[in-house]
């Protein structure tokens, strides 16, 4: 038992350490707006059921920023059907 | 020019670019404290804070006077100020003392969301999820600025202030890059920040005036 609680603790060890995506990168995950850190692991920058303002719902999606597609939280009707 | 054109003048600046009072500035920070039951303690007092500040020093991250006189620090549910709440002076005047409130009630939201463990753990252990705390706070700045003036601070600026908190430059690109990304939502409206929302509400009760005309 011990011994096998060693290896999930290891796989867990080195599962944090195995890059996962290229650094700047940016996706929505569900509700999520997540970035690429330096170390190639997501992180959360912002939960887009979180926001208030305006009267629509804002949904994650991909849009143009600075002539890059990057990923943020928009009102609905500005989504244009590109989340994800 | 005539006295009344300079009253005139004076009227139509304080018109275009009403400031906060101290009044104001204490009673939004009396509503925050109330609303997360935190506690401000003035920094210099506290031997905990001069303790920090030594031990910093001697790893060679932060000057013990400078992290005693500049710097704001939340730790837990407790919140360092290095100021006189509702006194304007050099480092800190009334807005900034507004923006640095909601700021650190926003780190409270991420010890409640996260819990005490984790969000020590990662805040202390790892410059970049130190770097992504640092850069949800920030946003509170961000959302604050749109809501007063109308227009998106500096990011680079902003996400800068992160190298006196030990993250290195691609920490720091990658704060910029979050912050760019929050400032499309902010544009378009949006206040992510739970600390921004409870006290821009608050602010739109006791001081529409400030707000931004454009800010939504």
């Amino acid at each position: 038992m011990r011994e096998i609680m060693i290896v999930i603790a290891l796989a867990a060890t080195l599962d944090a350490c195995v890059p996962l995506c290229t650094a700047m990168q940016t996706r929505c995950n569900g509700p999520y707006v997540e970035i690429c850190d330096s170390n190639g692991q997501w992180q959360r920058v912002m939960t887009c059921d979180d926001v208030s303002g305006g009267d629509e719902p804002w949904v994650c999606c991909a849009t143009e920023i600075d002539g890059g597609m990057e990923h943020t939280c928009l009102p609905e009707s500005e989504c244009g059907g590109d989340e994800q | 020019m005539t006295s009344i054109d300079k009253e005139t003048i004076a009227r139509r600046v304080s018109a275009r670019d009403p400031e906060p009072t101290p009044e104001l500035v204490r009673g939004l920070w009396r509503h925050m404290t109330r609303t997360y039951g935190t506690r401000v303690v003035d920094k210099d007092k506290a031997w905990e804070m001069r303790l920090v500040a030594a031990v910093l020093a001697r790893m060679g991250i932060v000057d013990r006077r400078e992290f005693m006189r500049r710097y704001t620090t939340t730790i837990g549910k407790r919140i360092y100020v290095p100021f006189d709440i509702g006194n304007s002076d050099a480092r800190y005047d009334l807005w900034g003392q507004i923006t640095v409130c909601v700021h650190e009630h926003q780190h409270v939201e991420q010890l409640l969301r996260d819990g005490w463990l984790k969000f020590m753990g990662r805040y202390l252990l790892s410059s970049a999820a130190r770097a992504t705390y640092e850069a949800e706070a920030l946003r509170s700045n961000l959302e604050l600025t749109f809501w007063r003036f109308g227009r998106i601070p500096d990011l680079g600026r902003l996400a800068r202030k992160l190298s006196d908190y030990a993250c290195s430059d691609a920490d720091i690109a990658m704060v910029e890059r979050m912050l760019e990304l929050s400032a499309e939502t902010v544009r378009r409206g949006g206040v992510v920040n739970r600390a921004s929302q409870k006290a821009i509400a608050w602010l739109e009760r006791h001081a529409p005036e400030l707000k931004h005309e454009g800010s939504a």
